[in-house]
């Protein structure tokens, strides 16, 4: 707040000849026009100089399931910051296009979600100009239409990102954290978001997977920042959705290509696991065999008395 | 720096000769327990081989990092970003443990940020004032709303079901407590009548009937519930009118003479209770009475019926 005062002061003093637009036009937009115009706007100096521009540009590969579509949907529902653009065909140049794409739309992040198969998802995060990318295999997804995440919160107010402790372990996570909060955190004076924080997203590693939850801040309380200490215990959290799993698979050194920095150890494709178990079901007949094999060769190797009693009933 | 290496193909293969040297392999990474939570079991052990081939640059990860991040004195604000402390390991295939974990951290999360919300003053909370886009729409709303009535109304017929089940049983078990009772009394009575006789032969008869020191339990009054059903409502067994005389009979002459084949005409004719036989009998009234007999035309009629 003492950043913004501070700034208003000394944009309405050189901004002697658009008098008229001074007075009319609402703080932010002033400001934010006043930003574009002037660059001795400071970004080193203080904490206040700095803003956040990030973009995210979302978009999808051709032959998308439902569920997957809803849930890209969803996220763009819930980031004001984010441009939707239209399913992206090619296969094998992909990076490059992409790249392209995020250049073409002036956008500083990118999520893309490619869809294989009709039954994976791989989200693919990372920060355009060279930054680096991360390629995720997505599971467990419910979408926010489901009837049972009941809460509900304003569309496009900024969210409150909590971490669990244990991404500050390891340098890879570090860097997770970090693209995550520039990705989903909402810019402070962005155009299309909304005052006040009702919703608070967690993302938390467990298995070695971030697990990604969205809830509604439902408090009840009187005025917009009083609550006594009362309100703050009844204070309760309703989901409201998406929900999915990440399993990091790699983490490459440049958009969408480069250098690989991180591999997954425990991470198997899901191809793999299919053909697995399709490998496991398959041996049941040979094991059927060799079990009848081995049983003849057991009976064969040790014969069974004669029995004194089979004659018994013989005529 | 970090060879690359292919990584796993042929899982059932277990590589004897895996070079170590070329990743800065994490002694972490190796005894974190198996992550694949996609339905594998017996096949664990082998994973955990050849993974041991992933690349892990930790300098080039830090760089980047390093590349990415904000400038450090960036206001919180900005961020909007905290870390909670996760107190105990949660197991991934318990669903509720760890969404239960989820949930507190977002509560714990919540409630610092709100502090330091406070502490600058801010406006934190939406006030129920305000309205906006949300993010869901109202239609949905009302649809989840709809299912949620539904289903606190199913539970409560349910459990409506469940108890009309459990006072029915109760109800029969009561009734059928209660007709043993009265069979029960019935043999009673009877015993006791068959005591009195008895009685009355054993004492020869002696000592008359007005010694009602018998203690005859019928005859306090109570009638079965059998005779009252029988009996009609406002006509006495020793009466002879048919039950079409009513104590009013001067105020509704004309109804009862025209109705006379009405329902209460043939109630008291062929019901129970109704005249018997008495038709032809004198009583006290029809002694002296000789209305049928003043004319003389009846005489001549019989003469000619002959």
């Amino acid at each position: 707040m003492g950043g913004k005062k501070r700034k208003h002061v000394e944009v309405e003093v050189p901004a002697v000849k658009k008098d008229e637009a001074a007075p009319e036009r609402p703080k932010r937009t002033l400001l934010g026009w006043k930003e574009k115009q002037q660059l001795h706007e400071s970004t080193t100096t203080t904490g206040g100089g700095f803003r956040n521009r990030e973009k995210v540009l979302v978009t999808c590969s051709r032959r998308i399931n439902y569920r997957y579509r809803h849930l890209m949907l969803n996220l763009v529902s819930v980031l004001p910051h984010c441009k939707k653009d239209n399913k992206v065909e090619s296969k094998a140049t992909k990076g490059a296009t992409l790249n392209e794409l995020v250049e073409l739309k002036s956008c500083s992040s990118c999520l893309f979600f490619e869809c294989r198969k009709h039954k994976d998802l791989y989200l693919w995060m990372s920060k355009c100009p060279n930054g680096p990318s991360v390629k995720f295999l997505v599971n467990a997804v419910h979408t926010m239409e489901e009837l049972k995440l009941t809460g509900n919160h304003l569309k496009g107010s900024r969210p409150l990102l909590t971490f669990s402790s244990n991404f500050d372990k390891d340098p890879h996570w570090k860097l997770l954290k970090e693209m995550i909060t520039q990705i989903f955190g909402t810019p402070k004076e962005h155009r299309k978001s909304k005052p006040y924080h009702d919703h608070v997203f967690v993302f938390s590693i467990v298995d070695d997977h971030i697990w990604f939850r969205n809830y509604q801040i439902s408090c009840p309380h009187t005025g917009a920042d009083k609550i006594d200490r009362g309100g703050l215990e009844k204070m309760t959290l309703i989901e409201v959705g998406p929900r999915f799993c990440l399993n990091p698979i790699k983490i490459f050194g440049g958009s969408f290509g480069g250098p690989t920095l991180y591999e997954n150890p425990f991470y198997v494709s899901p191809n793999q696991i299919r053909s697995l178990e399709k490998r496991q079901k398959a041996g049941k007949y040979a094991k059927k065999v060799k079990a009848k094999t081995r049983r003849k060769m057991h009976e064969m190797t040790n014969p069974l008395e004669a029995d004194e009693f089979a004659d018994m009933w013989k005529e | 720096m970090a060879i690359k290496k292919p990584t796993s193909k042929l899982l059932e293969t277990l590589p004897e000769d895996l070079d170590m040297d070329a990743s800065d392999s994490d002694p972490e990474t190796e005894s974190e327990p198996e992550s694949e939570s996609e339905g594998e079991g017996e096949e664990d052990v082998k994973l955990a081989e050849p993974s041991k081939t992933a690349i892990y640059n930790k300098e080039a990860i830090l760089d980047k990092l390093g590349d990415i991040s904000w400038p450090e004195d960036v206001d919180w604000m900005h961020k909007l970003s905290l870390d909670i402390d996760q107190e105990q390991v949660v197991d991934v295939n318990d669903d509720l443990a760890r969404e239960l974990a989820f949930y507190t951290q977002a509560l714990e999360g919540t409630r610092q940020a709100f502090v330091k919300f406070q502490s600058t003053g801010l406006p934190f909370l939406r006030p129920t004032d305000y309205y906006a886009e949300m993010v869901k729409t109202d239609t949905h709303m009302e649809k989840i709303k709809g299912r949620l009535l539904s289903e606190k109304r199913r539970i409560e017929e349910a459990e409506e079901r469940r108890k009309a089940r459990d006072n029915k049983k109760k109800a029969k078990e009561v009734q059928a407590q209660k007709q043993k009772e009265r069979t029960k009394q019935k043999k009673d009575e009877i015993e006791s009548v068959k005591k009195w006789r008895k009685q009355r032969q054993q004492s020869g008869f002696a000592g008359g009937d007005k010694d009602g020191d018998m203690g005859l339990s019928f005859e306090n009054g109570k009638e079965s519930d059998k005779s009252k059903k029988n009996k009609r409502a406002g006509v006495s067994p020793w009466d002879r009118s048919g039950g079409k005389a009513k104590p009013s009979a001067g105020k509704d002459r004309k109804g009862g003479a025209g109705k006379r084949k009405s329902r209460e005409f043939r109630d008291s004719k062929y019901g129970f209770g109704g005249k018997k036989g008495m038709k032809k009998q004198n009583t006290a009234e029809t002694t002296n009475d000789f209305k049928g007999f003043t004319k003389g035309d009846s005489f001549q009629n019989k003469k000619r019926k002959k």
